[in-house]
């Protein structure tokens, strides 16, 4: 009886230690993942918050056409050239990602630009107006992911 | 006089994309300035807007030459509307 009773005792306390070495791993993982997760809100808040919450969305407001030529588009040109200097951060901590959302802005400075070139008629504003929408919420999206998944 | 006046279609009043800026440079600009010294830069004055494509793939040549410091040490454009808005966008 003696002997089970000490065997009963070593398994136990073989398996608390396991349990404590166990709960020690998962509450370090989940420090380190609260702490990344917290720097990179201060580095997004940083990057991102000022023209994806203000700048952009009221820069794309003033867009219109005036004799069927888009106009008005310096402000949303000056956010994204802002937007492209202040993710250079990511061009080292991430390059994927940065080139990407690179990528995408280019485009739609392109876009917006030669929109100021070209005319359209009313049915074709419409168009263009929806065109600016979609890679907006590209340029949103990505960042987004880019958030959650980091 | 270390100054070229660039010509575009008058129908253009912003100025987009990669390959037309290295086009531009290309044909207009490369071998006819002294990029050690401090250059000139003129854009008709219908040009109002220059994206970062066109900025980046006018330049990409001149950058490579002298350096990006030097770059927006030499350059000098007409319009400062314009040349605030380049230096902004020389990456």
């Amino acid at each position: 009886m003696e002997k089970i009773i000490s065997i009963l005792a070593v398994v136990l306390s073989t398996l608390s230690l396991f349990a404590t070495v166990i709960n020690y791993v998962i509450t370090y993982r989940q420090n380190k993942k609260i702490s990344r997760i917290n720097m990179n809100a201060r580095i997004y808040n940083a990057i991102f918050d000022e023209l994806l919450i203000e700048r952009i969305p009221k820069a794309r407001t003033y867009l219109r056409f005036v004799e069927d030529h888009l106009v008005d588009s310096e402000a949303l040109s000056d956010a994204l050239t802002d937007l492209m200097a202040r993710i250079l951060y990511f061009r080292y901590a991430d390059k994927g990602f940065y080139e990407n959302i690179h990528g995408q802005i280019l485009k739609l400075e392109d876009y917006v630009l030669e929109c100021g070139n070209g005319t359209y008629v009313q049915e074709e504003q419409g168009e263009v107006y929806a065109q600016i929408q979609h890679m907006l919420e590209e340029i949103y999206k990505t960042v987004e992911e880019h958030y959650v998944g980091g | 006089m270390n100054k070229i006046e660039l010509i575009f279609d008058k129908k253009l009043s912003n100025l987009a994309g990669y390959d037309f800026g290295v086009k531009i440079y290309e044909e207009q600009v490369k071998g006819k300035l002294d990029l050690e010294e401090r250059f000139e830069l003129v854009f008709p004055t219908q040009i109002r807007m220059i994206a970062s494509s066109f900025v980046q793939g006018f330049f990409a040549d001149i950058v490579r030459q002298i350096g990006l410091k030097a770059t927006e040490e030499n350059l000098s454009v007409s319009n400062k509307k314009l040349q605030d808005s380049i230096l902004k966008k020389l990456q």
